[in-house]
């Protein structure tokens, strides 16, 4: 009988499948001393256009360390990666799953991921590195560390600059727009706080799904408001579309666009093309043609040797990777010197980490400090313009307030 | 079907869910290897377990809904995640305890998925999915926004549940709180599934009009129904909420409601065996894809991983696809077949 013979079939290799579940992950490398980082990140999913260039740019800085560096004196480095789709149960295997394999500390991607990771963290003492910095993610400070300005602190560092640049007695109006999850809303967190003392007066907050495609709502409220500037906090992908709308409305241009951190300037110029032009961006990384910057010229080094190329012009994930991994090495490293590799745990680690003060990362500058009560490590913010297909630097860096939750 | 040579002789055995001596030492047995699962498992997998579990109490009450009464609802999440906010708000705002908190989460949800089930009076089908899509949005939009109670977009600290002041915050701890709960709602639910309620139920699936004019009030079925189904999701949410220790509003997509919809069609609409089935499925069938990508990229490492995550996704898609066009019945039809197979062996017919 045709349907009962699929059944034991479908039955036995179910039966299968299950059983190599619970065997180790063939990935491990068996036998060899090496230090796990985990890594959890949107390889697939609503932001994973991010996600996918953010990866490549660790498995380099890991192949660079093993490679050139010789690993962690001596002991070679191994990423754990695991692809969590923007869905909270798979970061949560994926973090069970890598601590079973032996990571002591991770790279994590979005806020929404730390916020689910936290009490664990915290009762598991396992130090994380995040490009997702909501308010919330990294205070009060505990296991997560950031390496670039947080995302509210960022809206700080424009209204800042703003108060230095607005010559007009009325106050300067802002949009905010962006991603309706903590990412997105974090420049609010900020704008309630700050927005008075910077002459600032912020005229719309609009927020949409990380799927949309399309942003003419957003952009005629924005037009409707009288803005002159718009903030947008979401990936690459709608800030290029906000301008393709922005553009078909007629305020491209008239209304000032500006993003923050985590969205790639280089795939939004790849998007957008021209109209780009005149967009600002709140930098917290040198800029690719600053290249007297060592740096800049390791992150060209490394892009020649593992793609044969080098840094665009409008690159910055690349280089805002590198800063990340670096300095969660430099912890790694120095909690290494100190307690060895048999005892190298994620307190251990949190210590290093927090022991780097005005460490100078190959030129970096302003030089970075962690602490037990600031993880941020990065404080400055620059305000950089998107001109002639290049990313230019419009102003000094500037300070940003720690914006810390309501 | 019973097994060959068994016969019911009497009406308490013929209605009662385990009928033979072997079905209940097969039970014990089940419930035995359950509950020393832990003491052999890794930590992920007893994790897996846990999720895989609270799964199952959210989908048994979109089977109720969906399945046994035919009122589609792609807005499942949002009273999941109306469970778990209140029973974070109850815990950590109010003090109350978890186990004071967790039954009123059930109820709290109930009351509000009787509001929002109100339009399954009126539509149905494809209107009432969308209606339900509008709940998801319109709960999503209160919890984003009403920042005093719920942290809005930040999320909210849940204290982990205790028994004695011991706290079950390891995955091991709380594996044993889910479990029981699980079984206990899957009692629940067999129990209505096949009372009054549930005949009720399958007659407004079936056919409306004809179950109206038999007698049976829809106003008072459909939303009761309604109210079944979101009680078991706000049990999940509640369950959710004190596993993690934060509720945030990022755990509670569309994307969510939507799978939890495919557990139940994989699985077999209308049955409580197939809810299981189908959560099973879906969840381990994600495991392994996502393991089965990182063992081919690290067998095929000049090729980015990135491909292969998305490979993974393809295939992930492809098995559900699959499984639809040739087993439309789900999972449990296939189980029916082997247990009659099973029954009758040796005997073809």
């Amino acid at each position: 009988m045709r349907p009962r013979r699929q059944t034991i079939i479908l039955s036995v290799i179910t039966a299968i499948l299950i059983v190599t579940l619970l065997v180790p992950s063939a990935c491990q490398v068996k036998g060899e001393q090496t230090i796990k980082i985990g890594e959890l990140i949107d390889l697939t999913g609503p932001t994973s256009d991010a996600g996918q260039e953010m990866h490549q740019d660790y498995v380099d800085n890991i192949k660079w360390l093993n490679e050139v560096d010789g690993g962690f004196n001596g002991i070679k480095a191994e990423l754990l990666w695991f692809d969590t789709a923007y869905q909270i149960p798979r970061v949560l295997s994926g973090y069970k799953r890598a601590r079973e394999q032996g990571a002591v500390a991770f790279f994590l991607w979005a806020a929404g991921d730390v916020e689910a990771l936290k009490p664990t963290l915290e009762r598991e003492k396992v130090p994380i590195s995040t490009s997702g910095t909501s308010p919330n993610t990294i205070y009060p400070s505990g296991w997560a560390y950031t390496s670039q300005s947080a995302y509210a602190d960022n809206f700080a560092g424009f209204m800042s600059w703003l108060k230095q640049t607005w010559k007009e007695t009325r106050p300067v109006k802002v949009a905010i727009t962006g991603f309706d999850n903590a990412f997105g809303r974090s420049a609010s967190v900020a704008a309630r706080k700050y927005a008075k003392d910077n002459n600032v007066q912020i005229v719309a907050e609009l927020y949409f799904s990380p799927a949309a495609m399309d942003f003419t709502t957003e952009v005629t409220k924005i037009r409707d408001a009288g803005a002159d500037y718009a903030y947008i906090s979401a990936s690459q992908v709608p800030v290029a579309a906000i301008l393709r709308d922005a553009n078909k409305i007629g305020i491209l241009g008239k209304v000032k666009f500006v993003h923050g951190t985590s969205s790639s300037p280089l795939q939004i110029s790849r998007l957008a093309g021209a109209l780009t032009e005149g967009l600002l961006y709140c930098d917290d990384n040198p800029v690719p043609s600053e290249t007297n910057i060592p740096a800049i010229q390791r992150c060209n080094e490394m892009l020649m040797k593992y793609h044969g190329t080098k840094l665009a012009d409008t690159e910055d994930v690349y280089i805002q990777t590198f800063t990340r991994s670096q300095l969660f090495f430099e912890g790694i490293r120095r909690a290494l010197n100190k307690v060895g590799y048999d005892k190298l745990d994620g307190a251990a680690i949190k210590e290093g980490i927090d022991s780097i003060k005005d460490f100078d990362l190959m030129g970096i500058t302003p030089r970075m400090s962690f602490g037990p009560d600031d993880p941020r490590g990065r404080e400055h913010i620059r305000m950089v313009e998107y001109k002639g297909g290049k990313l230019v630097p419009i102003s000094d860096w500037i300070y940003c307030e720690f914006v810390k939750p309501e | 079907m019973l097994p060959c040579g068994s016969f019911t002789q009497r009406y308490e055995t013929d209605m009662s869910i385990v009928r033979t001596k072997m079905q209940w030492i097969l039970l014990i047995v089940f419930l035995l290897l359950l509950f020393a699962f832990p003491w052999f498992s890794s930590n992920w997998a007893i994790s897996l377990a846990n999720v895989i579990a609270i799964s199952i109490v959210a989908t048994l009450g979109l089977n109720i809904l969906s399945g046994c009464t035919g009122q589609i609802s792609i807005g499942h999440a949002a009273f999941v995640a109306v469970g778990a906010y209140f029973s974070a708000v109850a815990t950590s705002t109010y003090g109350l305890s978890t186990w004071i908190a967790l039954p009123l989460s059930g109820l709290f949800t109930g009351i509000i998925g009787l509001f929002f089930g109100l339009p399954s009076l009126r539509i149905k089908g494809v209107y009432l999915a969308l209606a339900t899509i509008a709940a998801h949005f319109i709960i999503m939009f209160v919890i984003n926004n009403w920042r005093g109670v719920t942290g809005g977009s930040y999320g909210m600290q849940v204290p982990f549940a205790t028994i004695g002041g011991i706290s079950l915050s390891t995955d091991r701890s709380y594996y044993y709180v889910v479990m029981i709960v699980t079984i206990i709602m899957i009692v629940i639910a067999k129990n209505i599934m096949r009372g009054k309620f549930g005949r009720a139920f399958i007659a407004v699936r079936d056919n409306d009009l004809a179950a109206e004019t038999m007698g049976i009030s829809l106003f008072r079925y459909k939303l009761l129904s309604f109210f079944i189904a979101t009680f078991f999701a706000g049990i999940a949410g509640a369950l959710w909420a004190h596993y993690l220790g934060v509720v945030h509003p990022e755990q509670f997509t569309i994307w969510d409601s939507i799978w939890y919809l495919g557990m139940l069609i994989i699985g077999g609409m209308g049955s409580i065996t197939g809810t299981i089935f189908g959560v099973i499925f879906l969840k381990v069938l994600g495991e392994y894809v996502t393991i089965f990508s990182q063992m081919v990229s690290a067998a095929f490492p000049a090729i980015a991983e990135q491909s292969f995550a998305s490979i993974a996704q393809i295939v992930y898609g492809l098995v559900i696809i699959l499984f639809l066009i040739f087993e439309p019945r789900g999972l449990y039809h296939r189980w029916e077949i082997l247990k009659a197979y099973y029954r009758l062996f040796p005997f073809a017919h």
